[in-house]
């Protein structure tokens, strides 16, 4: 189930970034982290994750910002990975505003565990990209 | 028109009146009846002199009648017997001066015997033509007196007698020529004609005086002037016929011929033109026998003299003294007209307001009553006036109180009348409106000066139909800035005074914002400290259910401690900032290694700096470095200012913290090159809540209430706390404290407690009697 995908998180906090990645890593797939908007935005072009984990409140450019610039930007359109966007609190506005600009899924971090993160990313994998944004972006 | 007229005038013209009138009435009517008086004393005294004049002269000419009668009756001179007659008549002609001529003449008309001048005269003539013989012979026979004839300047007067034959004599009286024609029908024998000289009656005629100007002249039937009393008159006239005075004294000398009753005539003196032309007062007397008249005349002027002469001399006075009068009546009315003035001046000025004068008040007359009146009018409303001064300023200190202290309240008072018209208002709701002064207010209707954002009806109709209302978060445009309003307005029905409406008006709108700041502020810090127990809880699941190495182990152990401690700091921030508000905030203080301090809290957050390759260096030249503080509140004061210049610094931006002595205090001072503070957030920097723009971070940063715990701290130690900045290039944050001084300084604590332990364990102290 797990190729060597290869994860983006986008992450500010470092403990989470570090939880993340350990967890993940462990399950297999290749991490990288970024710590901010325009970190970011060069890994993806560089590293070609096949799944951000976006945190919406990141410095620099914000989350919705760079979810935008991927999946609008011309210079972006071979990439396109999945995007689960993340925050630390339930929003319906950052859930409307992922789903609007074009993420996969959304994310609150604080109710996820590890263990339920993985099978977020699993499924997210499985289901791949749809064609057209979903209006409800939230999967708990 | 009376009332028209000043003083002066009214008194004039009265005094004209009163005094002039009656004089003047008076002057007429005693005029009128001295008039009448002396008219009638003068009537009187013309009557008496000439009527005893007529009788002299009647006497007079009875006496020569007679005597020439009696002459007549002489046998010789009746006989005719020339030589006898011319003895008897010498005798007779020598007997009386007035016997000028004497002429014997017979029934022919022939003299017989003449005699002029006491001798006799050869010439003889015939006189029967003559008037004297033919009345006598042939007409009456007795006899007859003619007209006075001026020869040779001697009055004249032909008496002539007939000569009749004693026949028929007797013994009867001979001397009354009545009897003698009578005795008519004897035979004439001639006439003796006597001219007798009438001088003598003529001079006593001349000589009647009649008051001090009147005299009497005589005048025959023709009004042929006889005599008067001066002579040059008597030269120039003769007839004075058409004299009225004469005039009149003939028509009665005709009618007396009429009437013929000597003893009844009553002259009746009239007023007349005399013939020297002057108004006179006149009577005459007719003298029958030989148809004379005497007029007697008074000029009237003299008659009036008296009268005249008091009336001039009443008149000189009247005149003299009728203006004397009018200047004294002129300025005793002065003594009336000035006061009067006077008080119309004082009463102007009383009506002007000026109550201050005061009237002298001289004498006791109505008008100084008057003036004493208007004095203690003028007193009272002197009195009246300081009282209702007096009453104003109360009025106006009451209000100015009221004033004072409805400004002092916080929130807007507004009192309205009916139509929503301010009626009072504080200085906060002036403020509403961008006024200075609540009373620029005064009078207009509320709602339209109000930018207020609701239904200005609908608010109308509300505040009409309820009693105690309240309107919340009531949006106002003030200053350009949209405002919270809650107001609460209480509805006086039928209020005296006219007051409808009591508002308050309280501005919300920074307790709301401040209310949004704590909602922010909880949720964020829920939101903080969500974080690291997040990171805690996800390491302590990697540890649980994960393989691990045993470094990662004690890795994740530590990153979770770290972030505990983390989690620990932040909710002890929040306590302190509980503390600090509600005034709770306990310190500690004791004598501190400031150096040792500030080195352990650097390591505590060495591994924050690490993570962003920043450099935290210590300078302290000092090494005997003491404060007197509480460690666990300074090290969060400092722990707040490193983590600050950490957050805000750029990789590997190197960061100092700085401690030296100054004076009595110890300045620390964290320095940083990060982006530092714009000038324009310098003054909020350290105000709770507030949070530099710079996203979401991992420590009380975030929270915004770092700087403010760390000023609150900083000044609950009596020091200061601030910063130096300059945007783009870094920060200076520094604060001061208190240099342990052992003799400022004692705590309770001894200082051989562990320091350590120190805050950490209450020691109860021994009873000692130190």
């Amino acid at each position: 189930m797990t190729g060597s995908k290869k994860i983006l998180i986008v992450e500010d906090y470092a403990d989470i970034a570090t939880i993340y990645s350990f967890m993940l890593k462990k399950n297999g797939y290749d991490v990288q982290i970024a710590k901010d908007g325009k970190e970011a935005l060069k890994q993806v072009l560089e590293f070609k994750p096949d799944v951000i984990l976006l945190d919406i409140m990141i410095p620099d450019i914000d989350g919705i910002k760079v979810l935008k610039t991927i999946r609008n930007s011309p210079d972006y359109k071979d990439v396109q990975p999945l995007i689960l966007v993340t925050s630390n609190v339930l929003q319906q506005d950052i859930s409307d505003q992922a789903a609007l600009y074009g993420a996969d899924g959304y994310v609150v971090k604080a109710k996820v565990e590890n263990q339920e993160l993985l099978t977020i990313v699993e499924e997210l994998i499985k289901k791949g990209r749809q064609d057209t944004p979903r209006k409800s972006g939230e999967e708990t | 028109m009376w009332a028209n007229l000043g003083i002066r005038k009214k008194m004039l013209l009265l005094f004209f009146l009163i005094s002039t009138v009656p004089l003047v009435a008076i002057n007429l009517i005693w005029l009128r009846s001295s008039q009448d008086q002396l008219e009638a004393a003068a009537a009187n005294r013309q009557s008496i002199l000439l009527s005893s004049m007529v009788q002299r002269i009647n006497d007079a000419l009875d006496i020569k009648i007679n005597s020439v009668v009696t002459a007549s009756q002489d046998a010789s001179i009746t006989n005719l017997v020339i030589d006898t007659s011319k003895v008897r008549l010498l005798q007779f002609a020598g007997q009386d001066d007035d016997i000028i001529r004497v002429s014997l003449v017979d029934n022919e008309g022939d003299e017989k015997v003449v005699i002029e001048e006491g001798s006799l005269v050869d010439e003889l003539k015939n006189i029967r033509a003559s008037e004297e013989f033919r009345v006598v012979t042939f007409v009456s026979n007795e006899p007859y007196l003619g007209g006075v004839n001026r020869t040779g300047g001697l009055p004249i007067i032909k008496i002539s007698v007939p000569l009749l034959s004693l026949g028929e004599l007797g013994d009867q009286d001979l001397t009354s020529s009545q009897s003698l024609s009578r005795r008519f029908g004897g035979d004439i024998s001639g006439a003796l004609i006597v001219d007798v000289d009438l001088t003598k009656i003529w001079s006593s005629v001349a000589d009647v005086q009649l008051g001090d100007d009147g005299y009497a002249y005589l005048v025959d039937r023709f009004g042929n002037l006889l005599v008067h009393p001066d002579d040059s008159f008597m030269d120039n006239h003769d007839s004075l016929q058409e004299v009225d005075e004469v005039k009149e004294a003939l028509e009665v000398l005709q009618s007396f011929n009429l009437n013929s009753v000597a003893a009844s005539f009553e002259p009746t003196p009239t007023v007349t033109t005399s013939e020297a032309g002057v108004t006179v007062l006149s009577s005459s007397y007719p003298i029958a026998q030989t148809q004379w008249a005497l007029i007697g005349q008074e000029p009237v002027s003299s008659v009036y003299r008296v009268v005249n002469r008091a009336t001039a001399i009443a008149s000189l006075i009247f005149i003299i003294s009728v203006p004397l009068a009018m200047g004294l009546v002129l300025l005793a009315t002065r003594t009336i007209i000035s006061p009067v003035h006077q008080l119309t001046r004082g009463v102007l000025r009383l009506s002007a307001g000026d109550f201050s004068g005061h009237f002298k008040v001289k004498g006791k007359d109505e008008i100084s009553l008057l003036a004493q009146t208007f004095n203690s009018m003028g007193d009272n409303l002197r009195s009246l006036l300081e009282r209702l001064n007096k009453k104003n300023i109360d009025l106006e200190s009451e209000q100015t109180k009221l004033q004072a202290v409805l400004d002092t309240i916080a929130d807007g008072v507004l009192v309205l009348d009916q139509n929503f018209s301010i009626v009072l208002a504080n200085k906060t709701v002036a403020s509403f409106v961008d006024q200075a002064d609540p009373k620029a207010l005064y009078g207009i209707n509320w709602l339209e000066a109000f930018s207020l954002y609701y239904e200005e009806d609908d608010f109308r109709n509300e505040l009409l139909n309820g009693e105690l209302l309240r309107f919340s978060d009531v949006t106002m445009r003030v200053d350009d800035q949209q405002k919270f309003m809650d107001i609460t307005a209480l509805h006086l029905q039928n209020d005296p005074n006219g007051i409808a409406f009591i508002l308050t008006i309280q501005d919300t709108t920074q307790r709301r914002e401040l209310e949004n700041m704590k909602l922010d502020f909880v949720s964020m810090a829920a939101h903080e400290l969500r974080t690291p127990l997040t990171a805690i809880s996800g390491y302590l699941n990697l540890i649980s259910s994960s393989e691990m190495s045993p470094d990662e182990y004690r890795s994740f152990v530590k990153l979770a401690s770290t972030n505990a401690n983390m989690l620990e700091g932040l909710i002890n921030n929040m306590l302190s900032l509980s503390r600090i508000e509600r005034g709770v905030l306990v310190l500690n203080r004791t004598k501190l290694d400031w150096s040792k301090v500030i080195a352990d809290e650097v390591k505590s957050l060495s591994i924050t700096a690490t993570e962003k390759q920043i450099d935290i260096s210590l300078d302290m030249p000092e090494d005997d470095l003491h404060v007197w503080g509480d460690e666990v509140a300074l090290r969060e004061v400092l722990g707040n200012l490193i983590n600050n210049a950490i957050h805000y610094s750029d990789e590997g931006k190197p960061i100092v913290v700085r401690a030296k002595i100054e004076g009595e205090n110890v300045l620390t001072t964290v320095s940083d090159k990060g982006i530092g503070v714009p000038d324009k957030l310098h003054d909020k920097l350290f105000n709770k809540y507030y949070r530099a723009k710079g996203g979401l971070t991992t420590n009380s940063q975030g929270t915004g209430i770092g700087l403010f715990i760390s000023k609150s701290i900083v000044e609950a130690h009596e020091g200061t706390i601030g910063f130096d900045s300059v945007f783009g290039q870094g920060s200076d944050f520094h604060f001061s404290i208190a240099a342990y001084n052992k003799d400022k300084h004692r705590q309770d604590d001894g200082d051989n407690d562990n320091i350590s332990l120190r805050g950490k364990v209450d020691w109860f102290k021994k009873n000692t009697d130190s």
